[in-house]
């Protein structure tokens, strides 16, 4: 038990010191701010940082190729594989894909009207 | 009940030719083993004239290689609209592409011609490798192509 006992507090200061020293909880430890900068400007900063973030997302969001681009008449050239190195410029039109969801053809006096095509590649 | 035989006459008199003017046709294209990427195939109509008539089928959707499909590109003015709604992928070496169309019965032995063109990256172009008039009697008969297609046949 003797021997034990020192070994505890030794085991507990150690630990003490290891928690203490880790850089996370440092961070979390009441500094000094030596700018004099109040806690209301703290927090002003961050609410800045955090529309900023949300201002980033919303543009993530339309630029990003998913609906608002699939509805779109036509795309920018170079905006997806499909046209990489076109190098024209200007708006590329996608046609229509046929991948064996239901989807019209034109009407061009050749098919007749209500038919779908159907497609295999084996 | 005689007017309503006759009237029973009447509409089975104008429904019956709708019908029998949609004409399911299989387009069945066996390509050869080129030796390189998915090919490009532009299926197009011309009239009697060889005037450009309409596109029957686009197989591959990347608009940048259109281009390499000559004769369709030159008939079309590259106008990708043609190709809405009846585009589908590439075809691999060596595959079968099989494709069922409504097509009108106007087409068909009327002097109309299908015209197949193809494409490969970084390989030759092949314009108008198959070309065949539409016909009854050509239904069923298989035609070599030139470069990568193997062979192609129309049934109905």
């Amino acid at each position: 038990m003797k021997l034990a006992f020192p070994f505890l507090t030794l085991g507990s200061a150690f630990g003490a010191l290891m928690v203490f020293a880790a850089p996370g909880v440092a961070n979390t430890m009441p500094q000094a701010d030596p700018a004099g900068q109040s806690a209301e400007a703290q927090l002003h900063d961050l609410a800045q940082l955090l529309q900023f973030a949300e201002a980033e997302g919303e543009d993530d969001d339309e630029g990003a190729g998913d609906d608002d681009e699939d509805n779109a008449p036509c795309l920018k050239a170079g905006g997806d594989d499909d046209d990489e190195g076109e190098g024209e410029g200007g708006c590329v039109v996608i046609p229509k894909m046929n991948n064996g969801a239901p989807v019209a053809p034109p009407d061009n006096g050749l098919f007749e009207s209500g038919s779908t095509p159907q497609v295999k590649v084996d | 009940m005689k007017k309503l035989l006759a009237t029973l006459a009447l509409t089975t008199a104008l429904t019956m030719p709708g019908f029998a003017m949609a004409k399911p046709v299989t387009f069945t294209t066996q390509l050869n083993s080129y030796g390189g990427n998915n090919a490009f195939l532009a299926f197009y109509v011309t009239d009697a004239s060889g005037a450009y008539k309409g596109s029957l089928w686009m197989a591959g959707g990347r608009t940048r290689y259109y281009r390499h499909l000559s004769d369709w590109d030159q008939a079309t003015g590259g106008d990708v609209s043609q190709v809405d709604g009846i585009t589908g992928a590439s075809v691999g070496q060596g595959q079968q592409l099989s494709i069922t169309l409504d097509l009108k019965d106007a087409l068909f032995d009327a002097g109309y011609q299908l015209h197949i063109d193809a494409a490969v990256e970084d390989m030759r172009d092949s314009p108008s490798e198959i070309v065949v008039p539409l016909t009854a009697t050509g239904a069923g008969q298989d035609v070599a192509g030139k470069r990568y297609i193997a062979t192609f046949r129309y049934d109905m």
